[in-house]
């Protein structure tokens, strides 16, 4: 018998809180986190007031619409970090899910709520706040914001889905995933600028392929007023087709689990 | 000394055999490592194509191209992990078992760790500086060639030294991630990874490329490597490079013996 969403989603925030409450016991490293998120978005600032200094900038994009491009991909990409997906090859190696997989939560909930990167809500906080100050500076309405949350959410909830499929990958192929970081961490340099001065191949790769667009390059472009109704209502529908898919791979991958640990 | 050295030896047959258990992992990593500097070439290509000048901060687009190229070169001779080996042990309780062993705790980790990175430099760093030299036409003399290798031998002190400190702190800390990342992010900005130095103002430049040790992580190599740099220009950069390195090392050896003064093992 499973849970219902309702449930699942109760098992997935207390098991963050408790994580949340641990992890603020220590409260150097609370500090810690603090700092060096302040010091990523400081040197992103930095990084793109010097190539606006030098040059007169990425071509279509003004310094104020790529620094929320950049902020928008920071916080992408640090809610992906915060699930910690790098480390699942790993924990399914060792068999640290195996007393887990009797309980009635789906596995989604259980790849979702363990030990997590709890240093990653204050870059998520972070983000937003910059996020918010940067649009409120570009002057960008409410409607569109209001069009923007789903997009965003809904590809967001993608790329996580998606990750998850390639970490039960390099769990079934290469038994290890630390590459998976790597491969965010590129894909997060990528997509700090727009996908369209990578030339149409690399950008139909990481619209389709590799989707990092959904949550980033489009939902920007939606926000500045360059999408369409038809591209924004394919651009939903594409998401939640990764959702499904995704779904539907990392149960019928994990059919090959056999268990592990000693 | 010749048995210590015997010692010694296993530790770094070790730290190959422990990088290489997941090899499909490792050989993706290095791959990805190419990405970074593709991304940063349709970057500026569109900049310079938008501009439309033929130079910025002094350096042609195909010198840009060269220097991201030659900065992902240097880091896969100048990256420890050695700070990362130094956390698992402290926070897994290992410390205690590897401190009473006969030999220098510090030492044998460092050994287990260059064990990998001279592998990973021979094996990696040499065919892809040759690779880099035919396809970007990089006319590197063989002055040029001794300066680049005493440069990365710099790097790779200063890396040690500052990952050391750092390490140390984790026996007051246990958990050091955040404060690593803090200070790798500021590092990799100013040593001149996400932008060449001489794009930043000529203060900053000034002051980056002179008085402070962390150019010889990036910007020196990287500028050494496609012929960017004068030679008394470099030299100076690496002397200076080099006396912090000297400095940290000290204060990283006097730390370490300060803290394990403090280290209490638990359990049993």
């Amino acid at each position: 018998m499973s849970l219902g969403i309702a449930d699942e989603l109760r098992y997935l925030v207390v098991s963050q809180y408790y994580t949340m409450k641990a992890y603020l016991t220590y409260r150097v490293r609370f500090l810690a986190s603090l700092l060096s998120t302040g010091v990523g978005f400081a040197t992103q600032i930095l990084a793109i007031t010097v190539i606006y200094t030098v040059s007169s900038g990425v071509p279509g994009w003004s310094y104020l619409q790529l620094l929320f491009l950049s902020f928008l991909s920071s916080l992408t990409f640090t809610f992906l970090g915060y699930f910690n997906i790098y480390s699942l090859p790993g924990m399914l190696r060792r068999g640290r899910y195996d007393g887990f997989f009797s309980k009635p939560v789906s596995m989604e909930a259980l790849f979702f709520s363990p030990p997590s990167n709890v240093g990653m809500p204050i870059g998520i906080v972070f983000s937003a706040v910059l996020l918010a100050y940067v649009a409120s500076l570009l002057g960008l309405s409410w409607m569109w914001l209001l069009m923007f949350l789903p997009l965003y959410l809904l590809g967001l909830i993608a790329l996580l889905f998606l990750v998850t499929v390639v970490a039960v990958l390099a769990y079934l192929f290469v038994k290890s995933g630390n590459f998976i970081n790597n491969v965010l961490e590129l894909l997060s340099t990528t997509s700090k600028y727009p996908l369209n001065i990578y030339g149409i191949f690399p950008q139909l790769l990481l619209s389709i392929l590799l989707p990092v667009g959904i949550a980033t390059y489009y939902p920007a472009e939606l926000l500045l007023g360059r999408i369409g109704i038809p591209v924004y209502a394919g651009i939903l529908l594409f998401s939640a087709a990764v959702i499904i898919v995704s779904r539907y791979l990392i149960h019928k991958l994990m059919e090959r689990y056999t268990g592990g640990g000693g | 000394m010749f048995e210590d050295a015997g010692k010694y030896a296993a530790f770094f047959k070790m730290g190959i055999k422990d990088e290489l258990a997941y090899v499909g992992d490792v050989i993706i990593s290095l791959i990805l490592r190419i990405g970074a500097p593709l991304v940063m070439l349709a970057v500026w290509y569109a900049i310079y194509l938008a501009s439309g000048t033929a130079t910025i901060g002094g350096f042609s687009l195909s010198q840009t191209y060269s220097y991201f190229f030659a900065v992902s070169l240097v880091a896969v001779f100048t990256v420890p992990s050695v700070l990362w080996m130094i956390q698992d042990d402290i926070q897994g309780g290992a410390l205690g078992a590897n401190l009473v062993r006969p030999v220098n705790y510090v030492l044998s980790t460092i050994v287990m760790d260059l064990s990998w990175g001279l592998l990973q430099a021979a094996l990696i760093g040499v065919p892809m500086g040759v690779l880099l030299v035919l396809l970007l036409h990089i006319a590197l003399s063989p002055m040029y060639l001794a300066l680049f290798v005493s440069e990365l031998a710099v790097a790779l002190l200063l890396m040690y030294a500052i990952e050391m400190l750092i390490a140390a702190l984790a026996i007051y800390l246990t958990y050091i991630n955040s404060l690593y990342s803090a200070i790798y992010t500021a590092i990799a900005f100013i040593s001149g990874m996400t932008l060449p130095l001489n794009f930043f103002p000529q203060w900053a430049s000034g002051i980056l490329q002179y008085a402070l040790p962390f150019q010889i992580l990036a910007y020196t190599p990287a500028a050494t490597f496609i012929g960017a740099i004068a030679v008394p220009q470099a030299l100076e950069s690496t002397a200076v490079a080099l006396a912090w390195a000297l400095a940290l090392s000290l204060a990283a050896a006097l730390f370490w013996r300060h803290a394990m003064k403090r280290i209490t093992i638990a359990g049993g």
